[in-house]
């Protein structure tokens, strides 16, 4: 069950992305980039929701508070994406510096600020994350 | 970079989230309803401005592959929040993270994104950035393993009796039952 269910994420989640280079590719993703998301949110929308009825349909305040703000830098950060690679930000580079790369830095907030401890391994990561963006950036 | 510090946001608020307490089924719709409605505001706010119609006929294939795109992303998460119940939360992040070579593949391979000219510092950086979702999932798994071995509490959610697969449980602080990513 476990790999069944992996396997469809692995695959939906990375195609869930590469509709934003195909947008590119047909020319609309400075015109219509808004109108873009706008329907990826909401077909998001409509399978989160069925699935979510379906087991507990009551919200808390918090909830609702952190989700939106969640929704917020989910928004803006996909609009920023599409609109780099719409400038001609090769989709090899923009999706794993874009969604790996924030990986890193998640992490590097949860050393500085909520004084999580990690293991060699995270450090490493961070230091390689942060690196590879620094690389990437001089390009 | 804007995109890339947006995105930390919402990984910072997915913390901020499980340290709350929140459900991962409520935040994911939260998350998909909130977004939805920022994007269809500057939608029409766009549409009203520039006085131009909402659904010329060329805009017909991007919804269709955008809600082709947004149906993934739904179903995504949906089969990581029942896969994560029988298997460890660690292999199941490292697997999600790396599907964002999925992109990047069929980006190089459908549209020969190679044939522009790959400069070493492209190739150093995705290394790098690769080299850190592997490293980042070795120590989630650090961090389970002493968890298990303390009886400390993560991930937050215990096992529910269900699950299947005993070898990938974590007793009584186990992974299985997150509800979410």
């Amino acid at each position: 069950m476990w790999y069944r269910m992996m396997a469809i994420a692995f695959f939906a989640n990375g195609l869930c992305a590469f509709g934003a280079r195909v947008l590119q590719d047909m020319g609309l993703a400075e015109t219509h980039s808004f109108l873009y998301l706008a329907f990826w949110y909401l077909a998001g929308l409509a399978v989160a929701l069925a699935a979510f009825l379906f087991r507990q349909p009551k919200l808390a305040g918090a909830e609702i508070a952190v989700g939106g703000l969640m929704g917020l830098f989910s928004s803006v950060g996909w609009i920023l994406l599409t609109q780099a690679i719409a400038r001609g930000m090769p989709g090899y580079l923009a999706f794993p510096i874009a969604i790996g790369g924030s990986l890193s830095i998640v992490a590097a907030v949860g050393v500085l600020v909520f004084r999580e401890r990690l293991s060699p391994y995270g450090y490493l990561g961070i230091l390689s994350g942060i690196a590879g963006i620094a690389v990437l950036a001089t390009v | 970079m804007a995109a890339l510090f947006s995105l930390s946001g919402l990984g910072i608020c997915h913390k901020v989230a499980d340290f709350k307490g929140c459900r991962p089924s409520a935040i994911s719709v939260m998350l998909f309803f909130w977004a939805a409605a920022v994007l269809w505001g500057l939608t029409l706010f766009k549409t009203l401005r520039m006085n131009v119609g909402l659904f010329p006929p060329f805009t017909l294939p991007a919804v269709a592959v955008a809600v082709l795109c947004g149906a993934c992303a739904g179903i995504a998460i949906l089969t990581f929040q029942i896969g994560i119940r029988y298997g460890r939360i660690s292999t199941s992040w490292l697997v999600i993270n790396l599907s964002t070579i999925v992109p990047a593949i069929l980006s190089l391979i459908i549209y020969e994104e190679w044939r522009a000219g790959i400069k070493w510092q492209q190739i150093a950086g995705l290394v790098l950035v690769l080299c850190s979702v592997v490293l980042l999932w070795r120590d989630k798994a650090v961090e389970i393993a002493r968890s298990r071995k303390t009886g400390g509490g993560f991930p937050v959610i215990e096992a529910r009796p269900s699950a299947p697969d005993e070898t990938s449980r974590s007793g009584s602080t186990a992974v299985a039952a997150q509800e979410e990513a």
